[in-house]
């Protein structure tokens, strides 16, 4: 992983970025690169800023009352703030840490976001999309001979997966995962992270985690945050045999929490 | 490490510091494996004595079985140290300074383990040379045996606090070591060319200075493996100490 990791130039650029949720101040003065057609994986204990991090790149913080976001998080260059939301929203998929799929068929639940962005012209092109779309998820030989069924009938790991095909069918440039795996067994853990390393060739992966172990087998690169700041980012391999900051070797190794 | 807080699970902790005993107990085997071992050759003569004729070090000469029972003993503590160190990895998934000292770990009881087998080979060409007419002149291994003693001394200090800064002295031991076995290297094939009736004892000999060396050599890596573990980063010997190499070492007394 390293050699891609050294390469991509950033598709996510954050400058200077603070959030307060009402007098709270959440982050402080982020600043990172996400690099091209990379995983990045966010790491740090509970409440850090990881996942406000996460949220404020496709302004889900928007939604949430008393947030406000300062600084500038440029997606090729564009600022989100200035892009409409439902737009940025297409080009950037989430995945979150429970599986949600809408109580439809397994083919509905792709083809949502396909038919509300006018992605396709006729049923056959939404047909191609959705069955693309769980190729690439990895689930279609699973399902292929049950579309109609419901998808809250699949395993949990199944419904995860069902989720980022739901995600890439809108054909995004950026996934980001908050906790993926963390509702699921190890086996279907695997198996999303095998998808991970897949779809990483065609897209740009943020993914928030818990897991050390999960951040160390998926990234390329790793962003340490602890209360609200970035202590250290840098090649995943590099962060997990020689952090250069002493609190990231801490935590890592179990000593703070 | 030694300054790190310690892991919210203590006890991991405590399983570090039994692998670190376990290697504790390999350098101390190791240590009286090489004082025993190079001993052999010094058996009626006043073993380990400096200039003023005064005794350095207290040595006990051990017989072929109590060196095969420490043999036993340090090869049974390095498989135990790489089970545990493996179940380690396994079962903690030890992350930067901990994943080095776990692999390190391993190095460093392969290594001792090593050493320990230098020592036995050591003390085979010994006890073979106890009836050499030559015998008295062989005692020069013991100035060897005392650079190789201290750097293993340097090598256990480092081990124990897990700090290669402490061992950088003894590093440098490992050219002095080698430049005391070409000069004796030397010495010796002169004198063996002009005592044709030698070369059987004197190649025995020769053969033992030779595993002295090599066992520099391994206590040198243990070292640099320390080294890395601490630090996360190779040994580089420092530009003074390249220097200080030249000068290193020193000459034997001719036989």
């Amino acid at each position: 992983m390293s050699s891609r990791a050294k390469a991509a130039s950033a598709k996510i650029r954050a400058r200077a970025v603070n959030v307060y949720y009402g007098d709270k101040q959440a982050l402080f003065q982020v600043a990172l690169e996400v690099p091209h057609r990379q995983v990045t994986a966010l790491i740090g204990p509970s409440g850090c800023g990881k996942s406000t991090f996460l949220r404020c790149i496709n302004r889900m913080n928007d939604v949430i009352e008393g947030c406000r976001v300062e600084g500038q998080i440029a997606i090729d260059g564009d600022d989100v703030a200035t892009l409409d939301p439902v737009a940025l929203r297409a080009r950037i998929g989430m995945v979150f840490q429970k599986p949600n799929p809408f109580p439809k068929s397994i083919y509905d639940n792709v083809a949502y976001g396909v038919r509300i962005h006018a992605l396709a012209r006729n049923k056959k092109e939404t047909d191609e999309i959705v069955r693309e779309s769980l190729v690439r998820a990895g689930l279609e030989r699973e399902v292929a001979d049950r579309l109609d069924d419901s998808a809250i009938a699949l395993s949990g790991g199944q419904q995860q997966r069902l989720c980022i095909a739901r995600a890439i069918a809108l054909q995004p440039d950026i996934i980001l995962m908050d906790e993926p795996c963390s509702a699921l067994d190890p086996i279907a853990t695997a198996r999303i992270e095998n998808l991970i390393a897949e779809l990483s060739q065609n897209y740009t992966i943020v993914i928030v985690t818990h897991s050390m172990q999960q951040a160390a087998r998926v990234s390329h690169r790793t962003v340490f945050f602890h209360l609200g700041r970035v202590v250290e980012s840098g090649l995943t391999t590099q962060i997990f045999t020689k952090p250069r900051r002493k609190q990231t070797e801490r935590y890592i190794t179990g000593r703070i929490g | 490490m030694s300054d790190d807080p310690q892991h919210i699970n203590h006890t991991f902790d405590e399983e570090l510091e039994k692998l670190n005993d376990m290697l504790l107990r390999m350098g101390s085997l190791v240590t009286q494996q090489l004082d025993a071992a190079t001993a052999t050759f010094l058996v009626g003569q006043d073993a380990h004595k400096n200039g003023k004729g005064r005794s350095k070090i207290k040595t006990k000469t051990m017989d072929r079985d109590e060196i095969a029972q420490r043999e036993k003993a340090l090869n049974e503590l390095e498989r135990r140290v790489q089970e545990f160190a493996i179940n380690l990895a396994a079962l903690r998934q030890p992350m930067a300074g901990d994943l080095r000292t776990i692999i390190v770990a391993m190095k460093v009881s392969d290594a001792f383990e090593a050493v320990g087998d230098h020592c036995a080979s050591i003390a085979e060409r010994g006890r073979s040379l106890a009836h050499s007419p030559y015998r008295e002149r062989f005692g020069d291994i013991d100035k060897l045996r005392a650079s190789a003693a201290q750097m293993l001394q340097g090598v256990i200090e480092c081990c124990r606090a897990w700090d290669a800064t402490r061992a950088l002295k003894a590093w440098q031991k490992d050219r002095h070591i080698n430049a005391l076995h070409d000069s004796l290297l030397k010495d010796f094939s002169l004198f063996m060319a002009n005592n044709p009736e030698s070369i059987a004892s004197v190649v025995d000999f020769l053969s033992a200075v030779k595993y002295v060396e090599r066992l520099g050599d391994r206590l040198k890596s243990i070292i640099e493996a320390l080294h890395y573990a601490a630090e996360g980063e190779t040994f580089a010997p420092p530009p003074l100490m390249k220097q200080g190499a030249a000068k290193a070492g020193g000459r034997t007394k001719k036989p």
